[in-house]
């Protein structure tokens, strides 16, 4: 924890200038709390992303899981592929790759 | 096989950085709690400053040990009981600090530490710990209530030091309010600005800044209806002219107060840019 230890003159001084750290501290509270706000609203606007993206990742571990499948490890592999042939057309390396 | 079952039952991506974003600003709000405290310490309200460098040194490095390892709630506590200035947290804000320690140390589930720091306590029947997830909506409620805390505080501070300059110290004040409308903090500028809507000892420009930015917050947060008939009855002749466009605006008389920017704007007394950037008047350009 920091302080200042700056020392007033006088007492009449001394109010006044913890009456400015009191405004001082509000002030960079709100500048704070308004950066974290900012933060949430780029985060909330992102949540379709960001979320989209971990559930087929998931999906994607959850097909290769060996318990489940023992042949599904290749699903791992095929199912990034065919979503890259889809999103990028790059039917050339899947065909060359796909079991 | 586990880690793919705790992968896919984990909280999704979002609500895990908006939970990480929640510590951050409980852990910001604890901070500014110390600073208070370690303020107040050193220049004790309510009574004459003393300003003797040891005993100045004294204070400070007695309150740094006390406030040491302490949590937002023990600080607020301290500056409550020992200073008389503001008051412990309300329930929500303590419901906020403890799912921030759910978060942390229980992995975000409501777990008997949580009940017992909130007084929640979870049914009989309920299988397995509640999850305590964090949404966008959740993290803007638990901001304004961490905010709402710190301006409590900081206003009975005000009112607890003895000072010759008041006015322009809430004048100062009024400038925190009106940047909390800008970043729409409606409920904290409310908090502020009430205050001071019936101050008869503000300058008359001061104190109206604060009953207009006090409307416009009720009016945001959709309690326009409650000060319909004190703003058509506020009387503005003595005032600037800006004061009776904030009035048309208030009432919803759009004609009228399109009409009276045009009007202030050919004066001179401010620039079309300025005026219209203010929260209040944006909706004349819709």
């Amino acid at each position: 924890m920091s302080t200042t230890h700056s020392q007033p003159d006088t007492p009449v001084d001394a109010t006044a200038f913890a009456l400015a750290m009191l405004l001082g501290r509000l002030d960079h509270y709100v500048e704070t709390q308004a950066a974290d706000m900012e933060m949430a609203r780029v985060i909330g606007e992102q949540a379709a992303t960001l979320d989209d993206l971990e559930s087929r990742v998931v999906e994607i571990a959850l097909r290769a899981d060996p318990e489940r499948d023992p042949h599904a490890l290749r699903a791992a592999v095929r199912e990034p592929l065919r979503r890259l042939r889809g999103e990028f057309g790059m039917s050339r390396l899947t065909t060359r790759l796909t079991p | 096989m586990l880690d793919i079952i705790r992968t896919a039952t984990r909280p999704s991506a979002t609500a895990r950085i908006l939970a990480s974003l929640l510590v951050t600003a409980v852990g910001e709000f604890e901070a500014e709690a110390g600073e208070l405290a370690m303020l107040f310490a050193i220049y004790p309200p309510h009574e004459a400053v003393d300003v003797d460098a040891d005993a100045f040194e004294e204070r400070a490095d007695a309150m740094e040990r006390r406030l040491a390892r302490k949590p937002a709630g023990t600080r607020f506590a301290i500056i409550a009981n020992e200073f008389a200035v503001g008051s412990p947290l309300s329930s929500e804000c303590r419901e906020v600090l403890a799912r921030r320690n759910a978060i942390v140390h229980s992995g975000g589930r409501a777990d008997k530490v949580y009940s017992a720091s909130t007084g929640r306590e979870r049914g009989d029947q309920e299988p397995t710990e509640a999850n305590l997830e964090v949404t966008p909506g959740y993290f803007q409620d638990a901001s304004d209530e961490m905010l709402i805390a710190m301006a409590a505080v900081v206003l009975d501070g005000i009112d607890a030091y003895e000072t010759p300059g008041r006015s322009a110290i809430v004048a100062a004040l009024g400038g925190a309010a009106y940047r909390l409308l800008l970043a729409d903090r409606n409920k904290a500028a409310l908090l502020i600005c009430q205050r001071y809507v019936d101050d008869t000892s503000l300058e008359p420009r001061t104190s109206a800044m604060m009953r207009v930015n006090y409307w416009l917050a009720l009016t945001r947060l959709g309690r326009g209806d409650e000060i319909i008939e004190q703003v058509r009855d506020w009387d503005t002749s003595a005032l600037e002219d800006i004061f009776s466009l904030a009035k048309s605006v208030l009432l919803g008389d759009l004609d009228e107060a399109a009409e009276l920017a045009e009007q202030i704007v050919a004066s001179g007394a401010t620039t079309r840019g300025a005026l219209f950037a203010q929260p209040i008047f944006a909706s004349l350009l819709e």
